[in-house]
């Protein structure tokens, strides 16, 4: 991506976020509102100067500018850990913690181990581990408590 | 107080209060080094525990979970980008680029060693200074905690250097996220987006979770690596790190030590807003100030050593006017109160050998940090040498667990996804995730502040201004700030300048 684009799109992003709270300052008053007003209004101003370089930036380097980002990423990968943290927050209250984690840790190992060697093996030592670890640490030692749902 | 030493001493040398501090370090390093699970969860846990102790014992343990977690945080800080605890979020600014260029060991052994020195400082303070440090600290109203948070902010300007701007607008969306809840002056919900949980508000340690730890792990994961990063053990590591930081870092060691020490009295004002400023500091008084960011021990070494200062300046408030520099303080307060102990400078003569075996045993507590530090890190250097895959998920369960929890809430672990998604993302555009979490540590006492001054302007003749600026300490803080937003241009300037005479 180029340095202007990434201004750009940094900007339109802000813009974006400083909108929506915006339009949800409903009937806030006082220095409840004054203070995200004077956080917007500072934000604004920013995103404003942010445009203004990236559009200067890409009429005088159009050509040669440079890209800042050239590291190559694995979308597929970064799409099936993020679908799968979703799922897996989806599904703690409904099925319990342990439950829910010992599907997430078990299913992103299998997707996303890429070695073909002992995968259902090192699939089932991570969850075992996992869990273990986590019961051991959180729920007995700590006395932390886990979310509950259908299971353990 | 001389003559409560030598007891104070022979208590410290009672075996089970040497297995205390030991068992309270070890335990303290690994909860803090435990992304979610904090300082005060731990020392909390632990406060029933010491009511079947003898007081002095139950301090000294609290004492040493205190310290052990605080120092803790840096071990994920430097090996996964996680800080551990909100104390750490600075380490991560050198510690993780140097556990990518293979240099985890020495990252480590920095951090180890910086933070037994700050904290060991911190308590020189505390047994030396402990009385007019304490009346100093009373001072801090809220103005001038607005302006302290205001120049811990500023930070922002030196931090993202390279693209003022885009710090500018990350810190912005960090405070912007910090007013969704309960407003604090009006008790209305604010910016819920008509979802009822969200009136708890965004906790900051999920929010941290998700911003380094989560968005690491899509990093991770979408890059090609097998390992975290590559470890080349460097064979008489510790030697060097003791070398460097004896040549190089003794003025960065004292300053953050003292800033340490000086923001931890401050009630409200924790080891993440001490080891911001250091850093902040130790940039900007540097020589080549780009250096910092891209992996240099001076980095580890400010942040570390500030934040573990903060334990021996959150307990003078704390033992001479019974006020606490920090929650962890406060939780240790509230062990003191249940055990018929009123903290107050009586502390230091009618209870004089509880208070000085405290105070030693913090000596010894940082002493016994670098063995028992040093030996987890060579456990903990292990962990470079999973499959990232594995570590990556992995993380994903314990950011979870981690984040819930804090209070128990569902919302947290949505919290640490959705800023694990935005620090991704802004990642990818450019946005700095550091700026937008000092965004989120700072926004709600800066907001709390400025309430506070607001009803006192009302209260007094109207005048904001008069009040932001009534006193002294205000005034040098405004000075500060003012400085802090300036040196990069300065920087630039003076860089352009040398770069002309080549």
């Amino acid at each position: 991506m180029r340095k202007s684009t990434s201004d750009l799109v940094a900007a339109v992003f802000a813009l974006a976020l400083s909108g929506l709270f915006f339009l949800n300052t409903g009937d806030l008053e006082g220095t409840g509102l004054n203070y995200p007003l004077l956080i917007l209004a500072f934000m604004v101003l920013c995103v404003l100067a942010l445009i203004f370089s990236g559009l200067r930036a890409r009429q005088r380097a159009e050509d040669g500018e440079a890209r800042i980002d050239a590291e190559p990423v694995a979308v597929k990968r970064v799409l099936i850990i993020s679908a799968a943290s979703l799922l897996y927050a989806i599904f703690i209250p409904i099925l319990g913690f342990y439950a829910a984690s010992a599907l997430f840790l078990f299913g992103a190992a299998m997707v996303l181990n890429e070695s073909k060697v002992r995968r259902l093996k090192a699939a089932c030592l991570l969850t075992a581990i996992m869990c273990l670890a986590v019961w051991a640490a959180f729920a007995k030692l700590l006395g932390v408590p886990t979310p509950e749902g259908l299971f353990y | 107080m001389n003559e409560f030493f030598m007891p104070a001493l022979l208590n410290l040398c009672d075996p089970l209060n040497i297995f205390l501090m030991i068992a309270g370090l070890t335990g303290g390093i690994i909860i803090g080094a435990l992304p979610g699970l904090t300082a005060t969860m731990g020392v909390a846990l632990m406060v029933p525990v010491t009511f079947a102790m003898d007081t002095t014992s139950g301090l000294i343990m609290l004492g040493a979970i205190y310290a052990g977690a605080i120092y803790g945080g840096s071990n994920s800080a430097c090996l996964i980008c996680t800080p551990g605890t909100p104390s750490s979020v600075a380490t991560t600014f050198d510690g993780w680029p140097m556990c990518q260029a293979g240099k985890a060991d020495k990252a480590l052994i920095a951090s180890l060693l910086t933070s037994a020195f700050g904290g060991m400082v911190g308590v020189a303070f505390l047994l030396c200074l402990a009385a007019p440090l304490a009346r100093f600290a009373v001072k801090f109203g809220g103005p001038e905690s607005f302006w302290l948070c205001l120049f811990g902010l500023s930070t922002i300007a030196v931090m993202s250097s390279g693209n003022m701007l885009k710090g500018l607008v990350s810190g912005a969306i960090g405070m912007l996220v910090a007013t969704v809840g309960l407003d604090p002056h009006g008790a209305a919900p604010r910016f819920t987006f008509g979802y009822y949980p969200l009136i708890q508000g965004v906790e900051v340690i999920p929010a941290m979770i998700g911003l380094f730890s989560f968005s690491q792990v899509l990093y991770l994961i979408g890059s090609y690596k097998p390992y975290i990063a590559q470890y080349n053990p460097t064979p008489g590591a510790f030697g060097q790190v003791v070398r460097e930081l004896a040549g190089k870092c003794k003025i960065v060691l004292l300053r953050s030590s003292l800033i340490g020490t000086l923001v931890g009295m401050l009630p409200g004002a924790g080891g993440e807003i001490a080891a911001i400023i250091a850093y902040n500091e130790s940039k900007r008084w540097d020589k080549n100030p780009d250096r910092y960011g891209t992996g240099i021990i001076e980095g580890v070494a400010s942040s570390e050593c500030a934040n573990n200062a903060v334990i021996g300046g959150a307990l003078i408030p704390m033992l001479t006017l019974g006020i606490p520099g920090s929650a962890v303080a406060a939780v240790m307060l509230g062990a003191l109160l249940a055990k018929g102990i009123q903290p107050g400078f009586k502390v230091f003569t009618a209870t004089g050998d509880l208070a000085y075996t405290f105070i030693f045993s913090q000596f010894a507590v940082n002493l016994l940090m670098i063995p028992i530090g040093l030996l987890l890190i060579r456990l903990m250097v292990r962990l470079l040498s999973i499959r990232l895959t594995f570590v990556a998920i992995a993380i994903v369960m314990l950011s979870v667990i981690g984040s819930y929890s804090i209070r128990n809430s569902v919302l947290d672990i949505w919290i640490v996804l959705v800023f694990g998604l935005i620090g991704y993302i802004c990642n990818r555009i450019k946005l700095d995730s550091g700026a937008m979490a000092l965004g989120i540590i700072l926004g709600p006492m800066i907001e709390e502040n400025f309430g506070k001054c607001v009803s006192l302007s009302k209260a007094v003749d109207g005048s904001i201004l008069r009040v932001f600026m009534d006193s002294s300490i205000a005034m040098l803080l405004i000075f500060l700030t003012l400085l802090s937003l300036c040196t990069p241009f300065i920087l630039n300037r003076k860089r352009r300048h040398a770069q002309k005479h080549l």
